[in-house]
């Protein structure tokens, strides 16, 4: 019974804690990201649509946080009281590349609003992207939730649960694989509009290894928990 | 399952129902049900022991190996 109290409270924990964190992420980053990304795009959508409906139609593309290869692109800090013997200097890791060019005949305005974020496969991994992360969040919450429900029954593994932790490890590894893909599209249609030009970039695969590390651990705990499912159906079933 | 449980033929041997045997074990009817079906995966020896008590029998009279065809 004390045991059982013991693990609601931490489930309890768990749950508010996971809230929390969604909140204070989504209230103090996630908005003022979204605020100033929808703020950026309007105003670039507004000059596609200005570009777009003068006599000679133009499309915009933009690409956003190119990996910068060329160390000497440094921009010098003044005007900052430092103590002596201290110099701070700024390096440039990513550049966003704005390109216009004139629209091939019979393109409509909708294709160029959809330039603006490179091609179509960049467009589609991007909403695969967003998809795992709402998955994820879903996933996490159905969890929490249903581990809650499961000690009134005394039975913690749960064959859904096992199926979400497996779906949570498998989103992660996407994500992380879908940011690598994303980038290296886009590095490789902005090297193709700088060619001539001395800006290099850093045409190397971009994977978070880190990311997919938690996906595969994950995925280890998702067999544990399977093992332990199976473990309990046995013992149901010992008389 | 190769093992076959035939609890149901000693209790129609003593005349004994599945809640009074229950009873006299101290194992609920729901998992006396289960291991008169053949639905058991494990049988503890402690209660091998308590039905082999009430029934007056031996393990060899409620268990029995019958190879499946293969």
């Amino acid at each position: 019974m004390e045991r059982t109290k013991t693990l609601r409270r931490r489930i309890l924990i768990l749950y508010v804690a996971f809230f929390a964190v969604v909140v204070a992420g989504i209230s103090g980053s996630a908005v003022g990201q979204f605020t100033r990304g929808y703020d950026e795009g309007m105003k670039l959508s507004q000059r596609v649509v200005d570009n777009f409906t003068t006599d000679h139609p133009r499309t915009t593309q933009m690409l956003y946080a190119l990996p910068n290869q060329n160390r000497d692109l440094n921009i010098s800090i003044e005007g900052l009281s430092l103590p002596e013997g201290v110099s701070v200097a700024a390096r440039i890791n990513t550049l966003d590349l704005l390109v216009e060019s004139e629209a091939d005949e019979g393109t409509s305005l909708l294709q160029a609003l959809f330039s603006l974020n490179g091609s179509p496969a960049t467009i589609m991994l991007s909403y695969v992207l967003l998809g795992c992360y709402i998955a994820i969040f879903i996933f996490i919450l159905l969890i929490i939730n249903s581990l809650r429900r499961s000690l009134k029954s005394e039975s913690v593994f749960d064959r859904k649960n096992i199926v979400r932790t497996r779906a949570i490890g498998i989103c992660i590894i996407v994500i992380a694989l879908a940011h690598a893909a994303i980038q290296h599209l886009s590095v490789k249609a902005a090297t193709a509009l700088l060619d001539g030009s001395s800006v290099q970039l850093d045409t190397s695969l971009q994977l978070k290894y880190d990311n997919i590390v938690m996906g595969i651990l994950i995925l280890f705990i998702a067999e544990a928990f399977a093992i332990g499912y199976d473990m309990t159906q046995e013992q149901k079933f010992t008389i | 399952m190769a093992i076959i449980i035939n609890l149901d033929v000693m209790m129609a041997k003593r005349k004994m129902s599945l809640n009074e045997l229950s009873e006299r074990v101290d194992i609920t009817p729901a998992n006396l049900s289960i291991l008169k079906t053949g639905k058991a995966k494990a049988v503890r020896l402690s209660t091998l022991e308590a039905i082999c008590r009430v029934l007056e029998c031996q393990p060899g009279d409620i268990l029995e190996y019958r190879p499946d065809p293969e």
